[in-house]
């Protein structure tokens, strides 16, 4: 390999610096396990040993390196972790306060829980109403409490008044062999229902939780 | 790991803050190092650094343990300043620019380097400072982490969370950048010639 010509740029160069062999930080180059190896790696580190204007690169990082390291003696503000630690403190005893408080979570599941099975017990006597197994036990359970909110809804409006009637009737119209099917999900639409609302209204505020 | 490490791991995800403390403090002063070179401000880096401390906190229980905890955290301050730093201001770099330059070899940073100057001292490392400042985030924590901290190019991608081929891309392309800026800094007359 020739000599290389004072601050000309060869592919070397470029190779040179592509690779960071011409900026490797003081002391030794590449850690350890990041040198580049193999022949081309070879003859480019000859080539910057060699070559005036990869030296001089070299030389430059080497300074800029230093530079930058003189910054390496700053240290965090004396107290940074202390204040982060501060607030940790504090927001982990307020968490033990809100865990050691009256828990509602459990309250609400077992209500909810409790008001569904019972929704689940009244739309299973349904079901069997509806292959006809209990049907002399209940009979006209439905229409009783479809009166019973037709009374209620009585002392309300015109449009509540409409719409019991218009239940009423769709409830009619439906060929009889379908009717308890359509009470049955009616029931469970209904026990649905029943089971959010207990959830809602006796809802928990929600435990200690870290991201 | 250190076993060390890994036992006051195990406490700290259990919500034991003095753990948390005691893998925090050896790497404290390098994850300011890094807010300090983003932000640019030591009052701004400051507030980076407590920031991301305190969401190192709530998230280390998602924390698996397949990399260094310093090098996780390094993560956590790196996206927290510059996420700090773009909510504060436009970047100041434009970074098409400075790709272009870092592709090929600039004349403006071609004429460097002059080995019989003196260029060092505080208005050297001034001038360097206020170079560093325009370069993108990424290019900035890169060469910081590199030069200044000693990290290896893979814990420099598990920072930046890119491959390790991109890393030696942002390397690269940040040194040709850093040139450049250098030699505007000094007028054109060369980063060295003093």
């Amino acid at each position: 390999m020739r000599a290389p010509q004072a601050d000309r740029l060869t592919w070397q160069c470029r190779a040179a610096d592509r690779l960071g062999l011409t900026a490797e930080p003081p002391g030794g180059g590449s850690r350890k396990g990041e040198r580049w190896g193999g022949l081309l790696a070879w003859l480019l580190r000859r080539h910057v040993a060699r070559c005036p204007r990869c030296q001089a690169e070299l030389a430059g990082w080497r300074r800029i390196a230093a530079l930058l390291q003189a910054s390496s003696g700053v240290q965090a503000p004396a107290g940074t972790l202390d204040r982060v630690m501060a607030r940790i403190a504090a927001e982990q005893d307020q968490e033990r306060a809100v865990s050691e408080g009256p828990r509602r979570e459990p309250l609400s599941l077992a209500g909810a829980a409790a008001a569904w099975l019972a929704w689940v017990f009244a739309v299973s006597l349904q079901a069997a109403g509806a292959l006809g197994l209990l049907l002399p036990a209940f009979p006209g359970l439905t229409d009783r409490v479809f009166a019973l909110v037709r009374a209620a809804f009585d002392s309300g409006g015109q449009r509540v008044r409409e719409a019991a009637w218009m239940l009423q009737r769709a409830g009619e119209t439906l060929p009889p062999g379908v009717a308890p099917y359509v009470e049955a999900v009616w029931w469970c639409a209904a026990g649905l229902s029943f089971a959010i609302g207990v959830l809602i209204v006796t809802g928990g505020r929600p435990g200690p939780r870290r991201e | 790991m250190v076993q060390d490490e890994a036992k006051l791991l195990h406490r700290a995800k259990e919500g034991d803050g003095q753990a948390f403390a005691g893998l925090v403090e050896p790497c404290l002063d390098q994850a300011y190092r890094l807010a300090l070179r983003l932000a640019g401000d030591p009052g701004e880096a400051e507030d980076a650094l407590q920031e991301a401390l305190y969401k190192a906190w709530r998230a280390l229980p998602r924390f698996r343990g397949d990399a260094r905890f310093a090098t996780w955290l390094y993560r956590i301050v790196y996206r927290v300043a510059v996420d700090r730093a773009r909510k504060a201001k436009p970047l100041p770099v434009d970074d098409a620019r400075l790709l272009d330059a870092a592709g090929s070899h600039d004349p403006a940073a071609a004429a460097w380097y002059d080995p019989e100057s003196r260029w060092e001292g505080v208005e050297a490392q001034r001038e360097l400072e206020a170079a560093l400042q325009k370069l993108p985030p990424s290019y900035r924590a890169a060469l910081t982490l590199y030069y200044v901290e000693g990290l290896t190019v893979r814990d420099i991608a598990g920072v930046l969370d890119v491959p390790v081929g991109t890393v030696k891309t942002h390397l690269h392309r940040a040194r040709q950048a850093l040139k450049r800026e250098l030699g505007k800094e000094r007028g054109g007359e060369g980063v060295w010639t003093r």
